[in-house]
């Protein structure tokens, strides 16, 4: 366990040392963020001051070495487009896409599991064949085009729902969230759907394929042949076994969807992290950029870890090991 | 008790919502956010349009775009280079602070502090000097043509406040300095900032004790960036904001077609063109430069089918140019604004008489998201242009790459736009794009047009005075540049501005969203 906990805290290092490094090198060919400052009415003069001044003469190498220095120190500089330090930065924007995926998550585990379990037990039932027929309508609708599909329908023609925004949030210390009000609760809505439509007919197509497999073993016969209770055959031994590819794909995709939740967050104008990260790279914002990437390796390799721990639990022979 | 508690509740509902029957909010969307409330920190149109409602500067535009006093009541030349400048009495700050002739030199201060963006645009002052309360003398390097446009963009802030906030130099990137700025300020403009949550929300409320007399009717304004075009239209049509400023060209029609709702138009000061390396020996691939020649220029110009980029891209949202100005702006020549005609004979005819019969192979470039349907014109002059055997090879860039490459000299053949803003003057436009590049003039015009007279005019037109000599200078360097073919020009821009029909706006042609013009129903 602390030797696992040890390995995987060099590799989280590694991990942002390496993205960032390759953030570095595509930054020369993103653009100048020296014009998105100044305005097109700089003299070259003026250019080259701020250009100094910001460090962005010198080589590439160098400037990663000096960010490198800073951000061990937890400085991660100040961003161009949003004249914030990063980290305040990334703190504000932590919270709303953290809720807008826990959501999001907690919705496709509760819905997909038993429409898998169902669509595995009784797999010629209609209602069966429909949740099949419409879980591959999930996977390969593009998430702007349910987003659009739902504003157009709830916002513009029923206006029940508002079309952009978190509504009102409420502080609780640094973290904001929008569960302890109504109008923020009603905005939470159509960005989680539009988020967890994928999700949902994901985990529903794993967890019936799993099923249908387990389901064939040994010990399931052996399991209905000591007598117990359909119930007990299916959710006890049948779904426990067929659960820890499940589990390694929500989490993973819980890291994918913190990093790459940008196209739900840009079409309902959610204040999140993938909002700010679409923004910085139409500004050619590089210290948002660099945090935001070393951020995103560091979730990934977290949330990894945090499955192995997960795996541990459900898996009793694991443990034993 | 209870009964009495109900009563109670009632009663404060129902005047509650009389309150809010009666307040006028207008909410607004846009797809840019402000980059702070510091007017000192970046010279950007969108930021300084928005917060130019909170703050003032000693002049400011009027709704016909002509120069009025807003902080000085007046001034007068003492000689070419020193300017007196009497300050309005009895205006005060949001903060209740009274305006005077500190605040000023303040402004002048920070603004022009070493570093500030705005740095370049008070270059011309050599210093600025306290008469007394109400008077300051400005004395220039130079004389200066265009000395009140600049102003109108500098705005003054209250040197008390801005101490008090640690904030007396702009918003500073490398160390980070003045950060308070980022979601407060005080003015003296027809609004005050009530409350601000950068990417999110801006509230401003009006000010009761502007000096001005009130002509709106505006109590609230909440302004909400949406980045997303079709969300910032779902939100216009569901009733969620009043107000979006540039509606998409693809959704003009669906707003006009919805009750309710409206698209105002005007013509904008942008125009646009392309522009080209007139300078270097060879052009990539190419073992000459067929644009240092103006024949070539003029063929290519007269193979654009202007009138079919302007009935089915722009659909009639346009005006074809041939002068690098607006007729908004002073100074216009119309006798001169008229194009060399839609020719594809004339076109193939001059190609011929410089040498390239079969035509030849031209690298484009184009920036995808910076002018309205760039992409679509640039798409279409390609085949315009293969009509008279040019091959043109169509790059399209992200505006901030597109920013950065075409100042440095990248390209050979890039469309481009300009405005003349924030000076609103015809100097701004020439010493940016017209001047051969050398030192700050000509940014804009990397081995482009060239032309020793030009040269030698656009300084003259910076300094001159008297109108009368600098209408003539600039209608000469105008004939100039279109009859060299100097760039070929396309079209003037309209502003298609999408609004509740609840809401009465002026529709400026340099963009500004000036709210204390604006009145609701």
């Amino acid at each position: 366990m602390i030797s696992l906990l040890a390995t995987r805290l060099t590799s989280v290092i590694l991990v942002m040392l390496v993205v960032s490094a390759l953030s570095f090198s595509i930054f020369n060919f993103l653009g100048d963020p020296v014009n998105n400052i100044l305005g097109v009415n700089a003299t070259l003069a003026q250019r080259d001051e701020l250009r100094v001044a910001l460090g962005l003469d010198q080589s590439t190498f160098v400037q990663f070495w000096r960010f490198v220095e800073r951000a061990v120190v937890g400085d991660f500089g100040v961003s161009y487009r949003n004249r914030q330090p990063v980290v305040d930065l990334i703190l504000a924007r932590l919270p709303a896409t953290l809720e807008l995926v826990l959501c999001a998550t907690i919705i496709a585990l509760a819905v997909g599991i038993p429409m898998g379990v169902y669509t595995a037990l009784k797999p010629r039932g209609l209602l069966s064949r429909s949740l099949q027929f419409g879980s591959l309508l999930g996977i390969s609708m593009p998430q702007f085009l349910i987003g659009m599909l739902l504003i157009l329908v709830f916002s513009v023609e029923l206006r029940w729902l508002s079309a952009f925004g978190r509504g009102e949030v409420v502080k609780l210390g640094w973290w904001t969230t929008g569960m302890l009000t109504t109008s923020g609760l009603k905005a939470l809505i159509m960005p989680t759907i539009t988020l967890a439509v994928f999700q949902v007919s994901m985990i529903m197509r794993l967890v019936r394929g799993e099923m249908l497999e387990v389901i064939r073993t040994d010990f399931v016969k052996f399991a209905r042949a000591r007598g117990l209770s359909d119930r007990a055959v299916y959710l006890t031994h049948a779904l426990r076994n067929s659960l820890l590819p499940v589990i390694t794909i929500t989490g993973l995709q819980i890291g994918s969807l913190i990093a790459f939740a940008i196209v739900v967050e840009a079409v309902f104008q959610w204040p999140g992290m993938g909002m700010l990260i679409l923004q910085a790279i139409e500004f050619a914002d590089f210290p948002v950029m660099a945090a935001y990437l070393a951020f995103v390796g560091f979730s990934f390799v977290t949330i990894n870890l945090i499955v192995d721990l997960i795996y541990l639990a459900v898996d009793p022979r694991l443990r034993a090991k | 008790m209870n009964r009495y508690l109900k009563l109670l509740l009632l009663a404060s509902c129902a005047s509650l919502a009389a309150n809010a029957a009666d307040a006028k909010t207008l909410r607004f969307a846009e797809s840019q956010e402000i980059s702070s409330m510091d007017p000192h920190a970046a010279r950007e149109d969108f930021t300084l349009s928005l917060i130019g409602n909170v703050y003032e500067g000693l002049v400011r535009w009027n709704k016909e775009l002509k120069i009025e006093p807003a902080l000085a009541e007046s001034w007068e030349t003492l000689s070419d280079t020193k300017w007196r400048f009497h300050l309005r009495k009895g205006v005060e700050f949001h903060n209740g602070n009274p305006f005077t002739a500190d605040d000023v030199i303040f402004s002048f201060e920070r603004a022009g502090s070493p570093g500030s963006p705005f740095a370049g645009l008070l270059e011309p002052i050599a210093e600025v000097i306290k008469v007394d309360d109400h008077t300051i003398d400005m004395t220039l390097k130079r004389k200066y043509a265009i000395l009140l446009n600049d102003f109108a963009g500098w705005y003054i802030l209250d040197k008390e406040f801005q101490e008090s906030i640690g904030a007396q130099k702009p918003l500073d990137l490398s160390t980070n300095t003045g950060g308070a700025m980022i979601t407060q300020g005080v003015g003296t403009g027809p609004f005050k900032v009530a409350s601000r949550e950068p990417d999110v929300k801006t509230v401003f409320v009006a000010n009761e004790k502007w000096w001005d007399k009130r002509q709106h009717n505006i109590d609230e304004i909440v302004y909400t960036p949406i980045a997303n075009n079709a969300t910032r239209v779902a939100a216009l049509l569901s009733g969620e904001v009043d107000f979006i400023r540039n509606a998409p060209p693809q959704d003009v029609a669906r707003i006009e077609a919805t009750p309710g709702m409206q698209i105002m138009r005007a013509p904008h000061l942008r125009n646009i063109f392309y522009g080209m390396d007139q300078q270097s020996k060879t052009l990539p691939g190419l073992d000459a430069n067929p644009l240092a020649d103006v024949r070539v220029r003029k063929a290519i110009y007269q193979a654009i089918d202007i009138d079919g980029i302007k009935r089915s891209i722009m659909r009639d949202n346009s005006r074809p140019s041939a002068i690098m100005m607006a007729p908004q702006l002073p100074f216009y020549d119309a006798s001169l604004d008229v194009r060399f005609p839609f020719d594809i004979e004339a076109s193939k005819a001059l190609l011929k008489e410089a040498g390239y019969a079969d035509g030849f192979t031209l690298p484009m470039d184009c920036p995808a998201g910076s002018f309205i349907n760039d992409e679509q014109i640039c798409q279409a002059t390609v085949g315009m242009l293969a009509k008279v055997g040019i091959k043109a090879q169509l790059t399209m860039h992200p505006p901030v790459q597109f920013d950065t490459e075409l100042p440095a000299g990248k390209y050979s053949f890039y469309m481009l736009g300009w405005a003349g803003l924030p000076t609103l003057d015809a100097y701004n436009i020439i010493s940016a794009t017209f001047h051969t590049p050398t030192g700050d003039l000509g940014a804009w015009n990397p081995k482009g047009y060239s032309n020793a007279r030009v040269d030698e005019l656009i300084p003259q037109i910076g300094t001159e005075y008297d109108s009368e000599k600098r209408q003539e200078m600039i209608s000469e360097v105008m004939k100039l540049h279109r009859d060299e073919v100097g760039k070929i020009m396309l079209h003037q821009q309209f502003l298609t501005w999408g609004m509740s029909d609840k809401v009465h706006a002026i529709v400026p042609a340099d963009e500004y969203t000036r709210f204390w013009y604006y009145t609701m129903d």
